[in-house]
């Protein structure tokens, strides 16, 4: 399987969808680097499915995982989430631009000018 | 212009002064869709047709998932690996990238239509793309 360098968006919103998982990252992002263990030990849910959540949101890019000796500890990482929130951004702000150009277009029956153009550019 | 947007989705919802019928041609018919949005457009508006989009040297290329002819339209954009069997330009990216855009027709006012825009967030494994 072919993985690409930075996480797609879709993936870290559907990551941070589940609410536990957002929990996860709350309480990485405030508390700083845990293990499992002492994750599992702050949240109502089981090691196991604390471990299964981290491979998820690293996943996503959204933690990352140290080992030392027989410890691993993770960490959050809020690159991917800054990422997502600025795809959203952009894309609400090419369907304006689009948007405006449909709306003139269906008014006035004339092409946009050819420099000035929105496109349908959905991969960033 | 309504601007909520959930998670992993923008969303836009627009008033055009237009009937329903003129809103869906300027989607679905390609000299109207690129004399809006730009670009060369190639388009089969049939449910499992194809959408390409040429533009500055670029290619894109979607699927069109869903057609309900002046009420919904709905494509899919295939990620850069499965839509010709080269790299068109730097700015494809060789793997991995998708998303969907679903757009709704509804009449407004008399001679107006309301026009909804979903665009959803495109998702980085290629695996659940194909799976999909």
């Amino acid at each position: 399987m072919v993985r690409p360098d930075t996480p797609k968006p879709g993936v870290v919103f559907e990551a941070l969808a589940d609410p536990t998982r957002r929990e996860v990252v709350r309480r990485l992002a405030q508390g700083g680097p845990a293990t499992a263990t002492e994750l599992a030990g702050e949240l109502p849910i089981t090691r196991q499915a604390v471990a299964k959540h981290l491979a998820t949101l690293a996943e996503a890019g959204l933690v990352t995982s140290d080992r030392q000796g027989r410890e691993t500890r993770f960490s959050f990482t809020p690159q991917p989430l800054a990422d997502a929130v600025s795809w959203m951004a952009d894309v609400g702000r090419q369907w304006d631009d689009r948007l405006q150009a449909l709306s003139q277009y269906l008014e006035t029956g004339e092409p946009r000018p050819k420099r000035r153009k929105p496109g349908f550019d959905t991969d960033r | 212009m309504d601007q909520t947007s959930a998670a992993g989705a923008v969303r836009r919802s627009v008033v055009l002064s237009a009937p329903v019928e003129a809103v869906w041609a300027a989607l679905t018919e390609a000299g109207h869709l690129s004399a809006w949005l730009g670009g060369e457009i190639e388009l089969d508006a049939f449910p499992g047709g194809q959408i390409v989009v040429r533009e500055d040297g670029r290619l894109r290329r979607g699927v069109i998932v869903d057609l309900e002819p002046l009420r919904h339209l709905e494509i899919r954009w295939l990620p850069a690996s499965r839509r010709i069997g080269f790299v068109w330009g730097p700015d494809d990216e060789p793997a991995g990238s998708s998303g969907e855009v679903e757009f709704h027709l509804e009449p407004a006012t008399t001679g107006a239509t309301r026009l909804t825009v979903v665009e959803r967030a495109p998702a980085a494994l290629p695996s659940a793309l194909s799976a999909a």
